[in-house]
Parts: structure tokens; C-alpha cells; sequence
């Protein structure tokens, strides 16, 4: 199965402070997590990665720093700051609440009737 | 380093100003997509299809580049330069206009009169060399570059590929097959009459061989520059390379130097009034000449040799092995060990585990450690009134010169071993300070 590239969009940045939770970490290596993780079934591109990196750098969710010199180049790690684990922690939270309101929506509380038509309960 | 990937990632970037953070951003894509290449290519995928999937891992990479910041120094600088002596001209302005464009046919070609002479290119190459006479001469110009002349300005820029389209993806797919990587380009320039020498290369080399103008700017992705000869004693040298290597040759003579890199290497021989140069992974490989100096990697060691005035020299993690003679420096390491032979007057060095080893003629010299451990030998340095070592737990060693010395030191934990006896009064004073490493004053 492949989540949909559009629903994966408005949660890059939350999956992202989850992955560097879990310690330092840098871009293609994360790709890799999340593709193992998800069994394949979520890809982080790393353009978006780059993209969103940038924007949590901005807001104070994460800091870089450079690793030392592998094969011609350094590597840039991310470590996820205490405003980073504010905002997952509450991402968190808000993320049961839509699952439980969506999960209630997505069942559906009206009756379906043999017409094709509906009728509340 | 797979090159088909470099190259890939190089294309992605070539539209995109030389910032700081591009170059930052630059470094770990190429880095990302050469793991994912070699990630792939080991699972037994073959070499083309894992480089279609770092290009399509690479998409959306458009918006990352987008939030850069948009100008940098450089680029401004360029812009203005453009601006200014469109202003001076009296002719229509703007380069597009058919009039000014020369048909490639004409080439080779001389210019008189140019007195900023602007080089925007991808992949070719392209070599200076200095004109006998006051002209510009285009000795060899590719099909690929145009040709445009605006007042005292000379443009010589590469052309968009007709194949290429402007899908950013195709675009690199395309270019890959429209590749004028073989292609050079070659002019001789007047050095008396030009004002400004600017060349841009994406992947293509920049060579210059006493090539010269009051000011040069060379900025290259992964090209590499080599700038060799004696340029105006008065010159102004700017050259970035992200991962290009920097060359100075046999031997290269400026006013003032400036030049920055990533990942690529310095080399070669270089005298100038001013020198300001630094590296992030590339290494330093240089003989120096020069009054003011200022040298820094990350993680590039240094190996250096020459004569300087006062200077800095600095890195985090790279090694630096000096045999200089210098009035004044100021050497700082945080985890790169220091070995440094030669003389200077006024010697501050300081790391933090990096080891420190000194062999030096000097008046006053002081070596600050914290883990690392610290040699210093001034047994020859006869004219030496101010010694100090400081370690916090490493070691230190401190061979003294054979004039009466005022001795002090200090340890906590450690222990002392001064087997030469202080003499008090002694113009030359000598004070070593540790907190638990071991001194040793054979």
C-alpha cells in the first residue's frame, strides 16, 4: 500500500521531529528510516526533506551541525531542540484527536438504508 | 565519488547563487544522493537506473532551493558591475538585442576597448591568457558560447541547449546528452586595460595563466580554478568553488587574495599583500608569501610552508603541519594536532585535544592545551624572553634555550619534573601551568 503523497504532505515536518526523537540524524538516512518503517509505504523525497529541514531550522524545531568528513564532503546532522519536542508532543496529542474524530466520521453514525438513502439513528 | 552523479546533482544546482547555504544545501545532496547511488547499485540495481532514481529523489528539490536567500555577495556584486557600466554606455541598453550579438563565425576575434570582460558558463572550459597588445582575443570559442559586446563590457556566456526544455527534470536528463563538458574555450586578455575580469563556470574549469586585471572574480560549483603568474602587484583576487580545487601553480602574485571553498583542495604557491583563505573539507597544500594572512579549514588539514607577516591560522579538525617564518601568528585547533617548525617573534597557539608540538626561534611564545598534550622546544631560540605553557590535562614538554631563565610552575594533580634551575631575575621568564597533566622540563 502507498499513503497518498497529499495526505504525507501535512506531516512531513511532524515524522521528522519523531525520526530525530530517536537521536541526530541526516537526510538520506532518514529517507531510509521512513521508507523502512512505513514498510515501504511512505517515500520522503529529499527535495521536500531539504524544504522542510530549512523551515523547522527557521522556527527553532531543529538545529544542524556538521558531522565530520566522509568520502569528499561533510555531513550535515539534525538534532531535534525542546521547542521541536514541545511541537511533536503536541502534534502527538492533536494527531489522536483527529484519528478519533475521523475514525468516528469515516464509519459514518448515520444508518445506511437498502433505498441507497440515509436515515438518522 | 560516482562523477554521473556529482554531475547530476552539479546540474541541479547550477541555476542557484552561491550562498552560503546553497553551498551548504549543495554538500549534502551530493552526499544523500552518492549513498543513495551506492546504496542502490550494491542492492544490484545497475549504474543507469540508480542514477534515474537519484534524479527522481531529487525532485521537489526546487522548492528547497527556493527558500535560499536570493543574492548573494558575489552575485550582487556581479549585477552591479552589469548595471554600472551599462550606465557608462551610451549605447541602447541590454545585451539581447540582436545588434550587439556577434555570430560565432566571426571568432576568433579581437576587442579593443573592453575594460569588463564577464565569462557566464556551464560546462565548458575555459583558459585566460595574457594579450600582447591591448585587445581582447578569442582564440577558441565553442559553437555553444555567444558572444556580446555592450559598450566597454564583453560578454562571453554559454547558450541555453536547444534540447534542453524547461522542466527542471528533463533539463537534467537532457543536458546529460547535450554535455559540452570537451569544450574549451581560450582568449588572451589585455591586463593593462581591463578594470574587471569575471568568470562563472558550473562544472567547467577555470585556468588562468598570467591572466590579469585590477580585479578578478572566479566562482565555480565543481570546476576547478588554477590561476597561476604574476598578476597587478595592486590586484584584487576573489575566488568560491563549492567543490572545485583552488590552484595557485608554480607560483601566483596578487594584491590581495580571497578565496573560499568546501570540499576543494588549495595548492600550490601564492604571495600577496593580503591572503584570506578558507576551506571546509578541502585540505591546504601551500607555500605563502604574504603580510596579512588569514587560514581556515573545518576539517582540512594544512600543510604549509613560507613567510608571513602576521597571520591566523585556524581549523576544527584537520592537522596542520607549518614550517614558517612569521612576525606574529595566532594558531587555534580544536581536535587537529599542531606540528610547527620555523620562527616567529610572537607565537600564540591554542587547542583543545588536538596535540601540539613546537620547534621554534621566538621571543614570545605561549601554547594553551586542554587534553592535548603540548611540546614545545625553544632549545635553540636564544633570544626568547616570554615562554608559556598551559595544558588542563595533557601533558607538556618544554625544552628551554641555553640563557638563564626565571622558571615557574604549577600543577595540581599532575606531577613536575624541572631538571634546569630557575634563575631569578633572568630577563627571559618561563611559566608552566598544568591542572592534572605532567610537566617535563628536561
Amino acid at each position: 500500500m502507498q499513503i497518498s503523497a497529499e495526505i504525507m504532505r501535512g506531516f512531513t515536518e511532524v515524522v521528522l521531529l519523531a525520526n530525530l526523537a530517536g537521536g541526530d540524524s541526516y537526510g538520506y538516512a532518514i529517507t531510509k528510516d521512513v521508507s523502512q518503517l512505513s514498510q515501504g509505504a511512505c517515500e520522503i523525497k529529499e527535495g521536500t526533506l531539504y524544504a522542510a529541514f530549512h523551515r523547522m531550522e527557521q522556527a527553532g524545531l531543529i538545529r544542524a551541525y556538521w558531522g565530520e568528513e566522509t568520502r569528499g564532503g561533510r555531513r550535515r546532522y539534525f538534532a531535534i531542540t525542546e521547542e521541536g519536542r514541545k511541537r511533536l508532543q503536541e502534534e502527538r496529542a492533536r494527531w489522536e484527536d483527529t484519528k478519533t474524530v475521523l475514525d468516528l466520521l469515516l464509519k459514518g453514525n448515520r444508518k445506511e438504508t437498502e433505498q441507497g438513502g440515509t436515515a438518522y439513528e | 565519488m560516482n562523477e554521473t552523479v556529482k554531475k547530476m546533482v552539479d546540474i541541479a544546482f547550477r541555476d542557484t547563487p552561491q550562498t552560503g547555504e546553497a553551498k551548504a544545501l549543495y554538500e549534502q545532496v551530493l552526499l544523500d544522493s552518492q549513498e543513495r547511488f551506492d546504496d542502490l547499485t550494491r542492492a544490484g540495481m545497475d549504474e543507469d537506473e540508480a542514477i534515474a532514481a537519484v534524479v527522481e529523489s531529487l525532485r521537489g528539490l526546487e522548492e528547497a532551493l527556493r527558500t535560499l536567500p536570493e543574492e548573494p555577495e558575489f552575485e550582487k556584486a556581479f549585477e552591479k558591475s552589469f548595471e554600472k557600466s551599462f550606465e557608462k554606455s551610451t549605447e541602447p541598453a541590454g545585451f539581447a538585442q540582436k545588434d550587439y550579438v556577434q555570430e560565432n563565425e566571426d571568432v576568433p576575434a579581437s576587442y579593443d576597448g573592453v575594460q569588463q570582460l564577464h565569462l557566464e558558463l556551464k560546462d565548458v572550459s575555459v583558459t585566460l591568457g595574457a594579450s600582447e597588445d591591448d585587445a581582447v582575443h578569442l582564440e577558441e570559442v565553442p559553437d555553444c558560447v555567444e558572444v556580446v559586446r555592450q559598450g566597454s563590457s564583453l560578454l562571453l556566456r554559454q547558450k541555453e541547449d536547444a534540447a534542453e526544455t524547461r522542466s527542471f527534470f528533463f533539463g537534467l536528463l537532457s543536458l546529460t546528452l547535450h554535455s559540452h563538458a570537451g569544450d574549451r574555450l581560450f582568449l588572451r586578455v589585455p591586463g593593462r586595460y581591463l578594470h574587471l575580469l569575471q568568470v562563472q563556470t558550473v562544472s567547467g574549469d577555470i585556468s588562468l595563466e598570467e591572466a590579469s586585471a585590477p580585479e578578478m572574480k572566479l566562482l565555480s560549483t565543481s570546476g576547478n580554478v588554477e590561476m597561476s603568474g604574476v598578476v597587478d602587484a595592486n590586484a584584487r583576487v576573489e575566488i568560491s568553488t563549492t567543490s572545485g580545487d583552488i590552484s595557485f601553480g608554480e607560483h601566483m602574485a596578487a594584491g590581495s587574495v580571497k578565496c573560499t571553498t568546501i570540499s576543494g583542495d588549495y595548492g600550490g604557491a601564492v604571495s600577496a599583500s593580503s591572503l584570506h583563505l578558507e576551506a571546509g573539507s578541502g585540505d591546504m597544500e601551500l607555500e605563502v608569501d604574504a603580510e596579512r594572512v588569514y587560514l581556515s579549514t573545518r576539517s582540512g588539514d594544512l600543510d604549509l610552508t613560507g613567510r608571513i607577516g602576521t597571520g591566523q591560522i585556524r581549523t576544527i579538525s584537520g592537522d596542520m603541519d607549518l614550517n614558517l617564518e612569521a612576525q606574529s601568528l595566532q594558531i587555534v585547533s580544536v581536535s587537529g594536532d599542531i606540528d610547527m617548525n620555523g620562527s616567529c617573534r610572537e607565537m600564540n597557539m591554542a587547542t583543545t585535544s588536538g596535540d601540539a608540538e613546537m620547534q621554534i626561534l621566538g621571543e614570545r611564545v605561549s601554547l594553551t592545551t586542554v587534553s592535548g598534550d603540548a611540546r614545545l622546544d625553544m632549545a635553540r631560540a636564544s633570544g626568547a624572553r616570554e615562554i608559556n605553557v598551559h595544558t588542563t590535562s595533557g601533558d607538556g614538554t618544554v625544552m628551554l634555550p641555553n640563557i638563564p631563565v626565571q622558571i615557574f610552575t604549577q600543577t595540581r594533580a599532575g606531577s613536575v619534573h624541572c631538571h634546569r634551575e630557575s634563575s631569578p631575575g633572568a630577563e627571559a621568564v618561563c611559566r608552566v601551568q598544568t591542572i592534572s597533566g605532567d610537566i617535563d622540563i628536561p
